[in-house]
């Protein structure tokens, strides 16, 4: 008998120490991107206990940043590339005003700055004066006016919001319809944050907030452009101005920075941020393109503006001609986000890397679906989206990057960006799992209530071939040389 | 043996009464203020020094001839050609010259140009050269009916490949006391380069 329980506990210990063996050794190969590497590529650094919730749908998306606001009771920080004059956005920006003036009743302290870039602010200026008028500051980001920026200067386009310090959401979606609206959105991504990342995040957003106050146009005039840069890129690198003063002290406080307590959540995250006033090139790109080349089976990356630089096209090509499986998600021709020179920008990559026997997986929603339920009445109760928006990477089953960063010319040498790398394995199969999700759209089938039959929509998305390329070509014409030569734009 | 199992008991209580301290500064009161120092070299600061750092200087000898449609005061409409002279070294200054002439309805006039920017590199698909900088302009204008005069004036000038603007504001006055408004937004043609020439990675 005794000898028998002993025999037990022996299998039961060889069982669990073959399980422990089977769990520590990955399904397939890891990465070779280590958190060094991760680090030094990224200028970030890695934060752990995190909490970090997907958001992809509009109408979650929607409902996290209503609530994330709501929790507020210090600030909120908003930083956006565009806030439009349409429903969503006038309906958040009547929500921050109510905010804004119930919390000041009880805490004058209380403070909402809201950062718009200064191109899309002009446009809806008047918008925000009711928002000012309830005691939020509303900046523009790089103001340019009468010429004292040059006119390939950056644009702010990363979105952030950021509350008391302790909760955040960053990612591709600013402040419009097509961001919320069930009905005819646009697929993006962000991550809902909780933990030490946010810490990172909100100090990113209070030296955009600085440098957006630290040039008037009068001072911006007389400086040089190489002394404007290089007092930006040593506060935003030592977090000092180049007298050893900071203005960033006044924030350093528990109120705008709160001791964290305990692990909201499991997840390592760095967070990803990039300025061309700091640095020529976006960090973020040399970190995909370091994840590319490392990448040892799978390699996804969603955009809806594929002119990638030069080192990333080829490393895409050479993980694909190594044998990794890569996958590129972006808009048809019919789901463009933008016509034009926007669409154009793309063709040749996308021509480059079909040859290269890369999966370009296309998103063809918008036309179709819309046309289809206009013609049926159908209504069903979920919508695909129109197009796409969102930004990813995914490499293997480890790193995961989410983003507002298009990884194209413009994100990597004109636009601030912002956004996170995760290493967690279940983050990257959320991904895969979404992607795999919109492959299998293919043969979509529109649920339309009781009273009318269910519609067949077809092919929504499609993986373009060598057959596909004549077509882009035409489409692509001869505008090629002038498209690369004003590539700044797009 | 007693004793030794007692000392095994002390462990844990030792691991607990270091743990809550700074359990309890990290919960909330009394936190010691943020490093920005330390939290700055933790985020990379000591490698991102790229501004001050040797690699981010390449000395640029640029050139940029250029000509434009200028509108505004004091010939509403009128021509312009300037040939700028700059150098660079893309970190710590850049510093440029010009000469050119402007020709319009009432006034012509040569143009000589201080400023600081000069021609520079613009990473692209395919990268080129572009402009930027903000100048001090003296003006020796031609009036048709009232003569010389000596114009000051400051400007911006910024250029994306062969495409500028150019905006400007000034005054010029006579020796009989005539004053004449410079006040121009300028549309340009521009052909800048540089030495050495662009590398494949933009630089």
């Amino acid at each position: 008998m005794r000898g028998g329980s002993c025999r037990r506990l022996w299998r039961w210990a060889a069982a669990a120490a073959w399980m422990a063996v089977l769990a520590a050794v990955p399904a397939r190969p890891a990465a070779a991107v280590d958190d060094e590497v991760v680090t030094r590529l990224g200028h970030t650094r890695w934060t752990h206990g995190n909490s970090v919730r997907l958001l992809v749908y509009p109408e979650e998306s929607w409902q996290a940043r209503v609530e994330l606001v709501e929790r507020a009771q210090h600030h909120v920080f908003i930083s956006t590339f565009s806030w439009h004059e349409d429903q969503y956005g006038e309906l958040f920006r009547e929500h921050l005003a109510r905010l804004v003036r119930a919390r000041r009743q009880s805490n004058p302290d209380f403070k909402v700055y809201c950062l718009v870039d200064a191109i899309a602010r002009g446009t809806f200026d008047r918008s925000f004066r009711r928002l000012e008028a309830a005691g939020a500051v509303v900046r523009s980001f790089n103001r340019q006016s009468w010429g004292v920026g040059p006119i390939y200067d950056p644009r702010m386009h990363d979105k952030m919001i950021v509350v008391d310090g302790r909760w955040a959401i960053v990612g591709g979606r600013n402040f419009a319809d097509e961001y919320f609206d069930p009905r005819r959105w646009w697929l993006d991504l962000e991550v809902e944050l909780e933990g030490e990342a946010v810490w990172d995040l909100q100090l990113h957003f209070l030296k955009a907030w600085q440098v957006s106050d630290l040039f008037g146009n009068a001072n911006r005039f007389f400086l040089s452009e190489e002394a404007a840069r290089r007092r930006i890129a040593t506060l935003w690198t030592t977090g000092r101005l180049p007298s050893g003063k900071s203005p960033l002290d006044r924030y350093l406080t528990a109120k705008y920075f709160p001791p964290i307590a305990g692990r909201p959540g499991g997840r390592p995250v760095a967070v990803l941020y990039d300025s061309p006033l700091v640095r020529r090139r976006a960090a973020t790109t040399d970190l995909v393109v370091e994840m590319v080349r490392s990448a040892r089976a799978e390699v996804d990356l969603m955009t809806p503006f594929p002119n990638f630089p030069a080192d990333l096209t080829e490393a895409l090509a050479a993980a694909a001609a190594r044998g990794v499986r890569v996958r590129i998600f972006v808009n048809s021709e019919q789901s463009a986000l933008r016509r034009g020179p926007f669409l154009w920008a793309g063709l040749p990559t996308l021509i480059e890397l079909i040859g290269d026997g890369i999966e370009v997986w296309a998103w063809s929603g918008n036309g179709q679906i819309a046309k289809i339920l206009a013609e049926t009445a159908c209504e069903p109760r979920a919508v695909p989206p129109v197009a796409l928006h969102g930004k990813l990477v995914r490499v293997d089953d480890d790193l995961a990057i989410v983003h507002s960063s298009n990884f194209n010319i413009r994100s990597t040498y004109y636009n601030t960006e912002a956004g996170v790398v995760v290493r967690e394995a279940a983050f990257n199969a959320e991904l895969e799992s979404l992607l795999d999700g919109l492959i299998s759209l293919r043969d979509l089938r529109l649920d339309c209530g009781e009273r009318i039959d269910d519609v067949t929509v077809g092919h929504v998305v499609e993986k373009l071939g060598p057959d596909d390329v004549p077509r882009l070509r035409e489409i692509l014409g001869n505008r090629q040389g002038w498209v690369d030569e004003l590539g700044l734009l797009w | 043996m007693r004793l030794l199992r007692r000392a095994w008991l002390v462990v844990p209580a030792v691991v607990v009464a270091l743990a809550c301290p700074a359990g309890l500064a990290i919960a909330g009161e009394g936190a010691a203020p943020l490093d920005l120092d330390a939290w700055h070299r933790e985020l990379g600061g000591a490698d991102a020094a790229e501004p001050d750092g040797d690699s981010g200087r390449h000395f640029v000898l640029g050139f940029d001839p250029n000509c434009s449609a200028v509108i505004g005061f004091p010939n509403l409409l009128a021509y312009q050609a300037n040939l700028y002279v700059s150098l660079s070294d893309s970190s710590r200054f850049s510093v440029f010259v010009g000469y050119g002439v402007e020709g319009g309805a009432s006034a012509d006039a040569t143009i000589y140009t201080l400023g600081w920017g000069g021609v520079r590199r613009l990473p692209m698909a395919k990268p080129q050269w572009g402009f930027y900088g903000k100048f001090l302009r003296y003006r020796r204008f031609e009036h048709d009916r009232h003569g010389a005069h000596d114009g000051l004036s400051v400007g911006t000038e910024s250029g994306a490949g062969a495409l500028g603007m150019r905006f400007e504001i000034g005054a010029a006055r006579s020796d009989d006391n005539h004053w004449l408004a410079v006040a121009q937004i300028a549309f340009t043609l521009e052909l800048p380069f540089g030495i050495p020439p662009i590398g494949r990675d933009g630089i």
